[in-house]
C-alpha cells in the first residue's frame, strides 16, 4: 500500500512537468483587471458603481459595444445559419492542417458568438472539441453559456452510467434529429435535465456516429427545443480549420503538442487568436498568431526586463506571431533560438478568406 | 509611483511563480485550457490583494491557497460544475481507451474522477508535498477533515487505475 503512496507524488510531477500547450496568461490583462475591481470596490462605497461597471468593462476588455468588431449576431429565425464574425470557414481536410474536428455548429441561439476549436487540451493530442459561448455582459470574465459539440468514434455508444455526483444516468427519448434516432441524458426516466439544469442531447447521424450537444451553465434559454434546433444543425463531417498562418521547415521528431482557435476570447477579450506548440525532445515549441493590434488602453508600465508573458515577435500583414515561454527561452534553442523559430511562420493576413488548411507546408 | 512599485513587485512575483502554479492548476482540473483560465484569476486576486500579501511570510503558499479555493469555490458555481461533469461523463469511455495510453493519462483521467476536495487534497498532500497540517490550512478546513479526504481519494486513484498494469503489478509486491 505504501508504494503505490510513495510513487504517487513522482507521478504527479511527471503528469505536471509533461509538455504542455501554450499558455495563455497574460499579466498586463491582470493588472488591468485587477485596477478595475479595485475601482469598482472603492467607487462602490460612494455608491457609483453603475458608472464604473461600465469603465471597467471598457478597460478590460478595450471592446466598443456589442461585439468584438463592433458587429451582432442575430437571431437565425429561418434562413441561412448566422456565422460569427471573423471565424473561418471549415474546409476538407488536406492532412495537413493540425486542427481538424469532426463537425462544426450552424444554427446558433442569440449572442453565441463565439467559437473555439481545440485540440490537445487534455493532454492528448488527438482529443479534440468545438464550443460556442456567450460573453457576460458588462466584461465580466468567462462565458455566460457554453455549448459543447462532440462526436464520438465510429463504433463507439456514448456512456450512459452515473453522474458524477450520484445518480443514475437515463435515456429520456427525444424528438428525431433529421429522422434519427435521439434521446436527451436525463436524471430520470421522464427528466430530460442534466443535474444543474444542464442538458445533454445525443443522437445518431448519417454516418453512424453519435454526437451530443451539451448546454451548459446559464439554464435561462437553454430550451429542450433550443437544444435541438442547435443539434439540426450541426454538420457532421470530419473538416479542417483554416489557420492564419504556415509554418515550415519543421525539425524532424517535432510532433503537434496542441492547437487551438478562440473567437472572441472572453477573458482577454481578443477579437481572435490561433496557438499551436510542438513538441520536440520533450520541450514545447509555441506560437501565437493574432491581429497586430495595439495594446488595449491603459498601458501597463512593466518592470524592466519582465514581460507577461515573456515572449518574442514578428509583425507582417496585419498579424503577428510570437514566441511565449513561461521557464526559459532556451526551449527554442534547437530551432534556432525564438528568432529562427519565428522565421518558420508566413503570416497570410486578417481577411479569413485567405487562411488556409496547408499549414504544415 | 506606489502604483508603480505595486505593479512591478507584483509581476516579479507572479512571472517567477506563473509555471509552478499552472501545473497545480493542470493537477485540479485536468485541462491546460482550463488551467490557464483557473491561474489568470487566480493572479487577478493576488493583484487585488496585493497589500495584504506583501505582509504574507510564505506568499508562495498564500498565492497556492487562493489558486486551490479558487478552484474549490469554481466547483461550486455552474462552471465548475459543468467541467466536473463533463470529464467526469467521458471517463468510462477514457478509462476503456486508457489501457494503451501512457500512465501519466491514466492518473489524469483518475484524478479528474475524484471529487474536488479529495482531488485538492492529494494534489496539495503529494504534489506539493505539504503537511496534513499545511494542507487544512490552504484549504481551510481541519485536519480530521484532509485525513478523510485523502484516505477517501487515494482509495478511489487506487480503484480507478486498477486496470493500469503497472500500478497493479507494484500492488501484487507490497
Amino acid at each position: 500500500m505504501n508504494n503505490d503512496v510513495e510513487t504517487l507524488g513522482t507521478e504527479l510531477g511527471a503528469l505536471a512537468d509533461a509538455p504542455a500547450p501554450a499558455a495563455r496568461l497574460d499579466l498586463a490583462w491582470t493588472i488591468r483587471k485587477g485596477r478595475a475591481r479595485l475601482r469598482r470596490r472603492r467607487m462602490s462605497v460612494f455608491g457609483s458603481v453603475t458608472a464604473v461597471a461600465v469603465l471597467a468593462s471598457t478597460l478590460a476588455l478595450g471592446l466598443p459595444a456589442g461585439g468584438q468588431d463592433g458587429t451582432s449576431v442575430g437571431p437565425a429565425a429561418g434562413g441561412p445559419p448566422p456565422v460569427p464574425a471573423g471565424s473561418p470557414a471549415l474546409v476538407a481536410d488536406t492532412g495537413h492542417d493540425p486542427l481538424t474536428v469532426e463537425a462544426k455548429f450552424g444554427w446558433l441561439p442569440e449572442g453565441f458568438d463565439g467559437v473555439t476549436y481545440i485540440m490537445g487540451s487534455s493532454g492528448n493530442p488527438t482529443d479534440n472539441l468545438v464550443r460556442a459561448d456567450r460573453a457576460r455582459p458588462a466584461g465580466e470574465k468567462g462565458s455566460e453559456s457554453l455549448i459543447w459539440l462532440k462526436v464520438y468514434p465510429a463504433g463507439v455508444l456514448p456512456p450512459v452510467g452515473n453522474w458524477p455526483g450520484g445518480g443514475q444516468q437515463y435515456q429520456v427519448p427525444a424528438p428525431d434529429v433529421h429522422g434519427r434516432s435521439a434521446y436527451w441524458l436525463g436524471t430520470g426516466p421522464t427528466d430530460s435535465a442534466a443535474p444543474g439544469s444542464d442538458r445533454y442531447l445525443r443522437w445518431e447521424t448519417a454516418d453512424g456516429r453519435w454526437a451530443e450537444v451539451q448546454w451548459a451553465l446559464s439554464a435561462d434559454d437553454g430550451t429542450p427545443e433550443v437544444l435541438h434546433r442547435t443539434a439540426e444543425g450541426v454538420l457532421v463531417g470530419h473538416v479542417a480549420v483554416p489557420l492564419p498562418f504556415r509554418v515550415g521547415a519543421l525539425p524532424a521528431g517535432a510532433t503537434p503538442l496542441g492547437v487551438s482557435y478562440t473567437q472572441r476570447d472572453t477573458y482577454t477579450g481578443r477579437p481572435w487568436e490561433a496557438r499551436i506548440s510542438f513538441q520536440l525532445d520533450g520541450v514545447a515549441l509555441d506560437a501565437t498568431v493574432g491581429p497586430d493590434l495595439p495594446e488595449a488602453t491603459p498601458t501597463v508600465e512593466l518592470p524592466p526586463g519582465i514581460h507577461w508573458i515573456p515572449q518574442a515577435c514578428v509583425s507582417a500583414t496585419g498579424l503577428k506571431v510570437c514566441a511565449t515561454w513561461l521557464d526559459t527561452p532556451e526551449q527554442y534553442a534547437a530551432v534556432g533560438g525564438t528568432d529562427g523559430w519565428l522565421s518558420r511562420f508566413t503570416l497570410l493576413g486578417t481577411d479569413p478568406a485567405n487562411w488556409t488548411a496547408d499549414v504544415l507546408a | 509611483m506606489a502604483k508603480q512599485q505595486r505593479d512591478a513587485d507584483f509581476t516579479e512575483f507572479v512571472a517567477s511563480r506563473a509555471p509552478w502554479l499552472r501545473k497545480v492548476a493542470y493537477l485540479l482540473c485536468a485541462d491546460w485550457h482550463r488551467a490557464d483560465d483557473l491561474v489568470q484569476e487566480t493572479v487577478t486576486k493576488l493583484y487585488v490583494q496585493w497589500p495584504r500579501m506583501m505582509r504574507v511570510d510564505n506568499r508562495e503558499g498564500y498565492a497556492r491557497t487562493i489558486l486551490v479555493n479558487t478552484f474549490l469555490a469554481e466547483q461550486r458555481s455552474p462552471w465548475g460544475r459543468w467541467t466536473a461533469r463533463r470529464r467526469t461523463a467521458d471517463l468510462p469511455e477514457s478509462l476503456a481507451a486508457a489501457r494503451d495510453l501512457e500512465a501519466a493519462m491514466d492518473l489524469r483521467h483518475a484524478l479528474s474522477a475524484l471529487p474536488p476536495r479529495q482531488r485538492a487534497t492529494v494534489v496539495l498532500r503529494y504534489y506539493c508535498d505539504l503537511t496534513v497540517e499545511q494542507t487544512a490550512e490552504a484549504m481551510g478546513c481541519s485536519t480530521g477533515n484532509v485525513k478523510s479526504q485523502t484516505s477517501r481519494g487515494l482509495d478511489a486513484l487506487r480503484r480507478l487505475l486498477e486496470l493500469r498494469p503497472v500500478l497493479a503489478a507494484e500492488r501484487t509486491t507490497s
